[in-house]
């Protein structure tokens, strides 16, 4: 698969003399859905800054579409790189969402008829349309985070991080969410969801990064890393249940292998566990 | 920002006493430095409160910006006076020349006395009042001044307002990268002033939120039951603190005697030589 992004020897200390990354290498492929994931502290959102300049590498080298990232400033890569902060609140600053979206729009240069285009395209593919001139603070918290990705997700970046997507959202807002990065992906672009919501990682991402105290310890697929019980323990996560129980039951001596509790039941189905 | 506000840390005699000791200090000397019209009682009451302010935050006293700034108010007075003064008779006489500025006049003794004189009381109030700041925890200051007959809930606020500004400065960071991260760029001065909507509006929204919940917070814990909530550390005077007061209010006792027994001490009408605006001739 093509990369998008790569990070070579990546270390970075901040002013206050804290090393927060140490020695991190990583590719991101076209069109994936990954996730950073691993203690508060352990450099998730560090690393993440990386990518669209908010923060500079103090050695190594940041690769966004073969452009390195010190070379130039967050305005600049935001076309290459979206971000979408915690907080929907902390972006969130205009009269209608029409015109939030059109922000970040109007920043990369789009006029006119490009500009209309690519409004209504975004507000179709959050199905936000219908709430296009309504005032987006007045949303709930589930419609305002769509609101924000909708606006960084119009500058169609061949990246785009989302930091804790899921925290306050209840669980139709999860699977919205989730559908979306997978409408996304789809589309072919990569995203990066930094989180500590493990059902979450593993029903929509494809590839799991852990991290632990500024370094990469283990990067596979959600399967085979809530699996690895050493990996879950030195990075301080909890699995989702699914894992919990698989493991409860390999000592048993029942191997089964499932990511979701349908995965799980074929399982039980097929080896004639149901009696 | 690393300090919000102007306190620094430390153990001198100013440090462990009252807030409200330092208050009447302050007072005493704004009084003694505005009873008599000449530079020389100021000027020495400027020295001392100088001391005063190394005993207490040593060389932050000296190095720190308005203390500088303070000294260079003097020399700005000097000048502007020295030339504008409508006092002024006398031209002072630089190597044997008088110095005039077109438009503006000579350089007169009488205008630098009076210039000196002002720029010395000023800088002792201001001085005195760094003293305060910057031995005083923003919390003492507070206490002080509830005890003094400030409404408590007054002094609360103060002190939520002080402990917020960090937090809000964090969240202007926070809001200023998600913008950047939307392709903000401000290369110009226009661009510049654009962005602040982006950031203000965020900002402004949130902490707003923030007062909201803090609100309902503090009410769920009882705030605002009583006028009159007990405190948590009780301020009192100590020794120390009547020591000081005592002294500080003989100084003033004394110098309002002389003042009114010898008047203002004042010889801007008999000056004739630079030496005299410092000593009458």
């Amino acid at each position: 698969m093509a990369k998008v992004a790569e990070v070579v020897n990546l270390r970075y200390v901040y002013p206050g003399g804290v090393e927060a990354l140490k020695s991190i290498n990583l590719v991101l492929e076209k069109g994936t859905k990954v996730a950073i994931i691993g203690q508060n502290g352990s450099g998730k959102t560090t690393l993440a800054k990386h990518f669209n300049g908010l923060l500079k590498p103090t050695s190594g080298k940041v690769f966004v579409n073969g452009i390195d990232t010190a070379t130039k400033s967050t305005g600049e890569l935001a076309r290459y790189v979206g971000y979408v902060f915690q907080n929907p609140n902390h972006q969130l600053f205009s009269k209608t969402v029409k015109e939030e979206i059109e922000f970040g729009l109007k920043n990369i240069g789009l006029k006119g008829e490009a500009l209309r285009e690519r409004l209504i395209e975004t507000l179709d593919f959050f199905g936000l349309r219908p709430l296009a001139f309504k005032q987006p603070l007045s949303f709930s918290s589930g419609v305002r985070k769509l609101v924000a990705l909708a606006s960084v997700y119009a500058m169609r970046p061949p990246i785009l991080f989302l930091d804790e997507p899921t925290t306050g959202q209840d669980h139709p807002g999860k699977v919205k969410i989730g559908q979306m990065i997978e409408k996304m992906a789809h589309e072919g672009h990569t995203i990066v969801v930094i989180t500590h919501d493990m059902n979450f990682v593993s029903r929509f991402t494809e590839r799991v990064v852990v991290m632990a105290q500024g370094e990469i310890i283990r990067d596979g697929t959600p399967a085979e890393i809530f699996a690895d019980r050493e990996t879950m323990e030195k990075a301080h996560i909890e699995p989702p249940q699914i894992f919990a129980l698989a493991r409860k039951l390999a000592e048993d001596g029942i191997e089964i292998n499932a990511l979701s509790p349908r995965e799980m039941a074929a399982a039980f189905v097929s080896r004639g566990l149901t009696g | 920002m690393k300090n919000i506000t102007l306190y620094q840390p430390g153990n001198s005699i100013f440090h462990y006493c009252d807030s409200r000791t330092k208050l009447v200090l302050i007072l005493c000397f704004a009084v003694l430095a505005f009873l008599y019209f000449n530079p020389l009682i100021p000027l020495a009451l400027m020295l001392v409160v100088l001391v005063l302010n190394v005993v207490a935050t040593k060389s932050y006293a000296l190095t720190n910006a308005l203390t500088k700034l303070f000294l260079i108010i003097i020399l700005f007075f000097l000048v502007i006076h020295g030339f504008t003064n409508p006092l002024g008779k006398t031209p002072a006489v630089f190597w044997g020349h008088p110095l005039t500025i077109p438009f503006f006049g000579t350089y007169t003794l009488e205008g630098a006395y009076y210039g000196l004189t002002f720029g010395f009381r000023i800088a002792t109030v201001a001085l005195i009042t760094l003293l305060y700041v910057s031995t005083t925890h923003p919390i003492e200051v507070v206490r002080g001044l509830v005890k003094l007959g400030l409404p408590y809930n007054f002094g609360f606020m103060i002190l939520m307002s002080l402990q917020l500004i960090p937090i809000s400065n964090r969240e202007a960071k926070t809001i200023i990268s998600a913008q950047r991260a939307r392709g903000l760029v401000e290369h110009n001065l226009w661009e510049k002033l654009k962005s602040l909507v982006p950031l203000f509006v965020p900002l402004v929204v949130s902490s707003l939120e923030r007062m909201e919940t803090m609100a309902m917070a503090l009410e769920a814990r009882g705030f605002g039951y009583t006028e009159h909530p007990t405190q948590l550390h009780e301020v009192k005077f100590t020794a120390r603190d009547i020591i000081i007061i005592a002294s500080a209010i003989i100084l003033l006792v004394i110098g309002l005697v002389l003042r009114f027994k010898y008047g203002r001490l004042s010889w801007i009408d008999h000056l004739n030589s630079w030496g005299n605006i410092f000593w009458p001739g």
